[in-house]
Parts: C-alpha cells; sequence; structure tokens
C-alpha cells in the first residue's frame, strides 16, 4: 500500500510560478495603450484555471505587441504566460518552448528574478516529465538565486518542488521536510490561495511519510478551506488525495463520493492530470467493491486522460488497475494485452529512473506476483489461441480449397481456350481442304452442257457426267476426313485428271508409282493435299503441249512417306514470265498448300515438309516433294 | 450478226457454237479463237461486229487482248465460269457478260442488247472497263435504250430506285438518266466510290451532301436534291460522315 500512496503523490504537486507585468510606463503611444489593455486582461485571466483559451489569447498578443514595441520586459513575461497556459493543459513540450524563449530573454536583459522564476516552471515540467536529474539542478540554480535575493514569496514554490522531487528520488524525509518548510512559509490559516496550494502539498507528503492521520486532518481543512473560496484546483486535488487516503483506509465508498465530487468538475477546466487520478482512484475503489463493469469504465476513462496528459507514471499506474479489472470481467485477452503494456512501462520507468533505489523488497514481491499472473494469464491467452487455431485451420482448409477451385477454373479455362485454338486449327485447314477451283467447276459443267448439246456422243456425255460426279462426291466427302487411305486418294485423283484430259484436247499422261512396301489400302494420308499442285501442273505446266506428262511418286522413307509431283510442263521461271496473272494463280495453289503444311506441323510437330524445285537443268518441269510422316491403319 | 469466239478451252468454244446454233441461229459464227494472240489475228482478218470473250486465258485475258486492240468497231460479251473482280471492271462500263455454262435466255438477251448499241457505241465504255481492271476507277458507264452515258462518278448526285430500274441525277442534266438495272447493282458497284444507301430507294454520293435535316429526316445534296433518310439509316449515315 505504501508504494501506491508514494507513487501517486509524486506527480500530484508542481508548483507554477506566475509572472509579474512589470507593465512599463511607456510613452503615450497608441500600440503600447493597446499592449496594456491585453496585459490587464492578463492579470484578470492569470488566476482564473478555467478560462485557458482567453488567457492564451491576450498573452500571444502581449507576445506580438511588445516585439513591435521592443518592450522586452513584458514580452519575456508574456512568453512565460503562454507557457504556463500549455503547461496548464499539460501541453509540457509547447510549454517548454515559450519558457526557453522566456528563459533566453531573461539572460540577455540581465533579470536574474525572471530567469529564478521560468527556471521553477522549467523545473517542474522536468519534474512532471520525469527528468528527474534535469529538475534537480535547474531547481537548486533557482534556490541559489532566490536564496541570495531573500526573496520568500518565491523561495516557497522552489521548496515546495524540491521537497516533491526528494519524494520522486525515494528521500522521503527530505521531501517532507522541504514541504514543511515551505508551509511554514505562508500563515497557517490557509488563507490564499498560495497558501491552499502548499496545504495540498504537505498534506500528501505527510501521507507519503506515513503519517497518515496528520495528512488526512490537513486535507481535510484544505477542501473546506478551498471550497470556501471556491478555488477548484485544490479542491479537485485535495478531493483527489483524499480519496487516495479512503482507499488506502479501505473505505471504497467514501473514496466514491470523493472522486464523484471532482468528477462534476469534468469539463469546467482542462487538466488531464487530475482526472486521471480522479477515475484511476474511482476505478480502482469499484474494483475493490467488485463493481467490475463500472471499474472497467472509469479506468478506461482514466487511461484516456493519462494518453492526454502523456506522462508514463499516470498512464502505469492506471494500467496496473486497468488489468486487474479486465481479469475480473473476464476479459481475459484485453487483460492479457494490458498486463504486457503494463510491464513494458515499467519496465522503462525503471530503467530510465535507474539512480531510484529499487530495494524496496515489496516492489520486488509484487512484480513476482505479477509474473506470476502473467503467467496464468499466458496460459488462458494460450488456450484462447488454441481455439483460434482451431479456427485458423478451418480458415485455411477453406483457403486450400477455394484456391484449388480457382486453380481448376483456371486450368479448365486454359484447356478450352486450348481446345477453342485447336478447333479454329482445325476449321482454317478443313476451309484450306475445299479448294476446287471453281474454274474447274464449270468450265467442268461447260463441258457437259456441250456433250448436250450434241458436240460429243451420248455415251461419253453420261459418263463424262457421272465421272465429274464422282470427283465431287470425292472431295465433298474426303474433306470431312483428317486422313484417307492411299487407295481412295488415288482413285480421287485420278478421276479429277481424267475430266482435266476431257476438258483439254491435247491430252496429256498422268501415271502413278508406288513403292512395293506401301499398301494403298491401308497406308493414310490427308486427303486431296497433291490436287492443287496437279491442277498447276496441269493449266499452267502442260496446258498447251502436245507430249505433257505428269507423274507421281510414293516412297517410304523411313519413317516418313515421300510423295514427289513431277511435270515436264514450261517450268517454274517461265511460269512466271508468262504473266503476273499465271503466276499469282500459281503462287495461290503454292501458298493453300504451304499453309496447309504449316497447320499441320503445328499439330504434329514439324514433321511435315515441301520442296519445290525444277526438274531439268534447263529449267523445265517442276518437281515437288512432300514428306508426311508415314501412317498406317 | 458475225461473231467471234475467243475461250482457250475446246469445250467452250464448241458448247457456244451449239449454242448459238440453236437459239440465235440468226448469228453468224465467224471463227474461233484459243488465246489473246490468235483472237488478235482473227479479229483482224475477220472483222466480226461481236466478239464472245473469255475474261481468263491460257496466255493472257480478255481485258489483254482489248488493249492491243485502238480501234474496237465491234461489241463485247464476256463469259466467265465465276464471279471474281474482273467481273467488277465489266459492270462498271455497263458491258454484258455471261457465266459459265451459258444460260441460253441470257445469250439471247445479250445479244439483243449487242445488236442495239452496234451503231451507237464508240469505245468509250470499253475505255472505262480496262481503266477499272488497272484501278482507275473515277467513271462509270450508264445504257438507256436510246444512249451510252459515260459519266464521272463525282457528277452523280444520288441515285433513285424506280421498281427494276434506276434513275441518276447527274450534276448539270436538267433531266435525270432512267436505267434498267436495279439500285442494288449500282449500290455494290458505288459504295467503294463514297456512296451510301440511306434509304431503301435512294442511294446518295456523299460528297454532294450539303445538310443534313435531322428533324424532317431529310439530307440536302448539291443542286437543291432533297433525299428522304429511312430511320434505320440515320446513325449509319452521320457515323460515315
Amino acid at each position: 500500500m505504501m508504494t501506491h500512496l508514494h507513487r501517486t503523490i509524486a506527480l500530484v504537486m508542481v508548483w507554477l510560478c506566475a509572472p509579474h507585468f512589470s507593465v512599463a510606463q511607456h510613452k503615450a503611444m497608441a500600440d503600447t495603450a493597446v499592449c496594456n489593455r491585453y496585459i490587464d486582461s492578463i492579470q484578470i485571466y492569470m488566476d482564473r484555471f478555467d478560462a485557458a483559451d482567453s488567457l492564451r489569447y491576450y498573452a500571444q498578443k502581449v507576445v506580438e505587441c511588445t516585439e513591435a514595441t521592443h518592450n522586452r520586459d513584458d514580452h519575456k513575461d508574456a512568453l512565460s504566460v503562454l507557457g504556463v497556459t500549455y503547461l496548464r493543459e499539460s501541453n509540457y513540450p509547447k510549454a517548454l518552448d515559450y519558457f526557453k524563449q522566456a528563459e533566453e530573454e531573461c539572460k540577455e536583459i540581465n533579470d536574474s528574478i525572471g530567469l529564478a522564476k521560468i527556471l521553477i516552471n522549467i523545473g517542474s515540467i522536468y519534474m512532471t516529465t520525469d527528468s528527474l536529474q534535469a529538475a534537480m539542478r535547474i531547481l537548486m540554480r533557482s534556490m541559489t538565486i532566490f536564496e541570495s535575493l531573500n526573496d520568500s514569496s518565491t523561495l516557497l514554490y522552489v521548496y515546495t518542488n524540491i521537497g516533491s522531487l526528494m519524494g520522486r528520488v525515494g528521500n522521503k524525509s527530505e521531501q517532507l521536510a522541504y514541504s514543511k518548510k515551505a508551509f511554514d512559509m505562508v500563515d497557517c490559516k490557509l488563507n490564499s490561495r498560495t497558501a491552499l496550494g502548499l496545504g495540498c502539498n504537505l498534506a500528501i507528503n505527510l501521507s507519503v511519510n506515513g503519517l497518515i492521520d496528520s495528512s488526512e486532518a490537513l486535507s481535510l481543512r484544505v477542501l473546506a478551506e478551498a471550497r470556501r473560496i471556491d478555488y477548484s484546483k485544490s479542491t479537485t486535488q485535495i478531493l483527489n488525495h483524499l480519496a487516495s487516503i479512503a482507499i488506502t483506509r479501505e473505505q471504497y465508498e467514501r473514496a466514491l463520493t470523493y472522486t464523484q465530487e471532482v468528477v462534476s468538475y469534468e469539463g469546467k477546466f482542462k487538466h488531464h492530470h487530475t482526472f486521471l487520478y480522479c477515475y484511476n482512484y474511482q476505478g480502482s475503489a469499484l474494483l475493490k467493491l467488485g463493481r467490475v463493469s463500472e471499474a472497467v469504465t472509469s479506468l478506461e476513462k482514466a487511461l484516456e486522460y493519462a494518453e492526454l496528459d502523456k506522462v508514463p507514471v499516470g498512464k502505469e499506474r492506471v494500467l496496473n488497475n486497468l488489468h486487474q479489472a479486465y481479469a475480473a470481467a473476464g476479459k481475459y485477452a484485453q487483460a492479457y494485452e494490458t498486463l504486457k503494456l503494463y510491464k513494458q512501462i515499467s519496465d522503462t520507468l525503471l530503467g530510465e529512473n535507474n539512480f531510484k533505489t529499487i530495494n524496496d523488497l515489496e516492489t520486488k514481491y509484487q512484480t513476482e506476483k505479477k509474473e506470476q499472473l502473467l503467467r496464468e494469464m499466458e496460459q488462458e491467452n494460450q488456450i484462447s489461441v488454441l481455439k483460434v487455431k482451431q479456427r485458423n485451420i478451418w480458415i485455411i482448409v477453406i483457403l486450400i480449397l477455394g484456391f484449388a477451385t480457382a486453380l481448376s477454373i483456371f486450368f479448365i479455362s486454359r484447356q478450352r481456350l486450348l481446345k477453342q485454338q485447336q478447333e479454329a486449327l482445325e476449321n482454317r485447314l478443313l476451309s484450306l481442304r475445299v479448294q476446287l477451283n471453281p474454274h474447274f467447276i464449270f468450265n467442268a459443267l461447260t463441258a457437259v452442257q456441250n456433250y448436250m448439246l450434241g458436240g460429243k456422243d451420248l455415251r461419253e456425255a453420261v459418263r463424262y457426267l457421272s465421272n465429274f460426279a464422282k470427283v465431287m462426291r470425292a472431295f465433298l466427302e474426303y474433306n470431312q476426313e483428317e486422313t484417307i487411305t492411299l487407295d481412295k486418294e488415288l482413285h480421287a485423283l485420278e478421276l479429277y485428271v481424267g475430266i482435266q484430259k476431257l476438258r483439254f484436247s491435247n491430252g496429256f499422261e498422268f501415271d502413278v508409282e508406288m513403292d512395293e512396301a506401301l499398301n494403298p489400302e491401308e497406308v493414310l494420308v490427308p486427303p486431296m493435299i497433291l490436287q492443287p499442285l496437279i491442277e498447276n501442273a496441269i493449266e499452267h505446266g502442260i496446258r498447251n503441249m502436245d507430249n505433257g506428262k505428269i507423274s507421281l511418286n510414293y516412297e517410304l522413307q523411313g519413317n516418313s512417306l515421300v510423295m514427289k509431283l513431277r511435270d515436264n510442263g514450261i517450268g517454274r521461271k517461265r511460269a512466271a514470265i508468262d504473266g503476273p496473272k499465271v503466276e499469282e494463280k500459281t503462287s495461290l495453289a503454292t501458298r493453300i498448300t504451304e499453309e496447309r503444311i504449316g497447320l499441320l506441323n503445328r499439330k504434329k510437330k514439324g514433321t511435315y515438309s515441301i520442296e519445290f524445285a525444277d526438274a531439268n537443268e534447263d529449267g523445265t518441269g517442276t518437281v515437288v516433294t512432300f514428306k508426311i510422316p508415314f501412317a498406317q491403319l | 450478226m458475225k461473231a467471234l469466239i475467243i475461250d482457250d478451252e475446246q469445250n467452250v468454244r464448241e458448247a457456244l457454237r451449239g449454242l448459238l446454233r440453236l437459239w440465235s441461229p440468226e448469228t453468224e459464227v465467224l471463227g474461233e479463237a484459243s488465246n489473246v494472240s490468235e483472237a488478235l489475228e482473227r479479229i483482224n482478218s475477220l472483222k466480226p461486229d461481236l466478239i464472245f470473250l473469255d475474261v481468263e486465258m491460257g496466255d493472257g485475258t480478255g481485258f489483254d487482248l482489248l488493249r492491243q486492240l485502238p480501234k474496237r468497231d465491234f461489241e463485247v460479251i464476256f463469259a466467265t465460269a465465276h464471279q471474281h473482280y474482273a467481273i467488277e471492271a465489266i459492270r462498271m462500263s455497263a458491258c454484258d457478260f455471261l457465266l459459265k455454262p451459258i444460260d441460253p435466255d441470257d445469250l439471247v438477251a445479250a445479244i439483243e442488247r449487242a445488236k442495239t448499241h452496234w451503231h451507237q457505241h464508240g469505245g468509250d465504255p470499253i475505255d472505262v472497263m480496262l481503266q477499272h481492271a488497272s484501278g482507275i476507277k473515277d467513271r462509270i458507264v450508264l445504257k438507256d435504250m436510246e444512249n451510252i452515258y459515260v459519266l464521272k462518278i463525282e457528277d452523280i448526285i444520288h441515285c433513285e430506285a424506280d421498281g427494276r430500274y434506276t434513275r441518276f441525277h447527274v450534276k448539270s442534266q436538267a433531266k435525270p438518266i432512267l436505267v434498267s438495272t436495279n439500285l442494288k447493282e449500282y449500290e455494290q458497284l458505288l459504295t467503294p466510290s463514297g456512296f451510301a444507301r440511306i434509304h431503301h430507294s435512294h442511294l446518295i454520293n456523299l460528297s454532294h451532301v450539303q445538310r443534313i435535316d435531322k428533324v424532317n429526316l431529310t439530307v440536302h445534296l448539291s443542286e437543291n436534291q432533297k433525299v428522304p433518310i429511312s430511320v434505320r439509316k440515320k446513325d449509319e449515315l452521320l457515323k460515315r460522315l
């Protein structure tokens, strides 16, 4: 319990030193007059704890106008006031910034009293923010100045703060001595705000030194007087202290009454520090009374103020109570987190203030207890972690299933795409196969017409027509197949060539040679692949010759079926010379065939090839060599 | 009429002879030719007033033959195995062409038309055809019962369907030209030259558009010509403009 109180008090007492404006008498300048009006306003608002905004506004104005009028004395005072306004709101960095500016001003104008006063304020900030060594150094400097000046009115602030600082470093008797020294410097009638402040301070220091009864007695006096003169700062401060004493005495209901009264000041002025402790005591009392959920609410509020106050010691205290409250409420995860946070801050504070004596067995004991609690909580947490793990396993299973589904959808759609590409390939192949030249068809039909008109005998006419029908049928039928047997292919080609022979009166020879190893009834070939080239050979190679000859040779070479189409026509060069029309048609047939070969290669990986060459050295005749993979039924 | 048959397939030549013998006995066949060079020689020696000309032959095209004949005092009827790009040039010049195997009725009609125009043609339609075949497509030939018109395509303002006939409104010509071919034919021929079918009975030359009245769905063309737009074609027209 002692530790509890000791920690509480350490932060409570910080004395501020109010600047006194000298109100220098300037020549009757308009801006000086305005400036003075602002200074008057400052003096009105200075003691009003609840008018920080107005005070800051006027202080700002004075800073501006004194800068313009080079009134450095008032300027440093205004800076100092600004520092005070921020200090009252626990905005320590900003407060320190203004006090430092004021300190520089004092040094430049050799104002030692002003400097000493500002040093008190800076020291108090260092105390609040736990920079204890710096605070001690500053306060000692300030004390030296004031003792030499024998300025008792200011000296009491210094003594108070030094006392408080002694308490912080664990020197309780020095702490009490300093605060008593300060309290004795004012009269014991508690009839001024300063006296009330010092009374508060002394009351706190008494309890730190175990003199709880004296402390309580003094506190009650301070409370009564503060209420009488309506001094909210001392009222709330002493109520907080009384609440802490009540808790020490296990009078929790009473503690609640005190804190409730402090809560009623909430919103009337901004002093995070006060409300931090108020809610902390309230929460702690509620917890002891078993009103757990209310305790949690209060402590969470206290934590909010602790965050605003930015002083780690206050936060540490709140966290210490809060984790217990969470645990009592069964919120183990939150309790665990809060406890961890508490340990973290607590360790940091111990580390920072390493010059503090840490031989307090009780502290050690408390720490051990905390650690044990931490372990227990860790166990509880592990249980819930296990539960979470179990849930996580389910989530993972679902994720894996989802991923697998997505993957399979991807593969299925890819498969579909490949299939579509394959189909497109097939379609293109099919379209290339249906390449029976319309000229051939219509000219053949004209030949039939001619027979009918009586140019030839009827028997030949009928045979010609049915042969033409056979060619058409073969083309239509075989074009649906991917491969046909060689005998079917040859039959269709022979019918085709037969029709072509009849179209041209000069006639030509067409013969087929076959490797003995090949059985035409079983060998498979792509249908009509040679037809466009045979047509080329007939219509552009040998058409106007009397002894035209086309020969077709099938040979088995390893795993390949090699087809050679040879003609004794005019040759490729001559065909090209004969005119662009002829060349265009020739190359069309060649291109179609090459494209078909290319597509077949894409399907069956480079096993098809086609080559063109002259048959004879003089450039006449053409040989086309096809190579396709040998396949049999 | 005295005709020469030019085709590289004997069957076709014989078939044409047979057709003429049966359906147009008054047409006298002076002879045959199976390629361009033979044809040149026969035309010069036989002086036919009608030739039946195959579009594609072994040693060249029918156009090649005509290019080598500066003086063309004969009618031409083309015969071809199937529709292809060469036919467009023939259609542009309003020459007759027959598809093989030849329909006797088409043959007779073509011969009748050849007779009608026999004394009037000046060779210009063939020039138009040859220019088209070599890629110069700025003129078109129209034929009515009395006249052959060779027009610059850019001078045609719009074409109007009149049953199976087409009425051509031409720049600086007060009287439209009525041609016995349907609008569909000219839509096909003229769309590549910047014409648009904006109504079931109107084909307009887009370069003659002055203003589009979107409210009354009317296109105002050169020479104060006004043509209705069908609702369905409006957006298409605006897009093309």
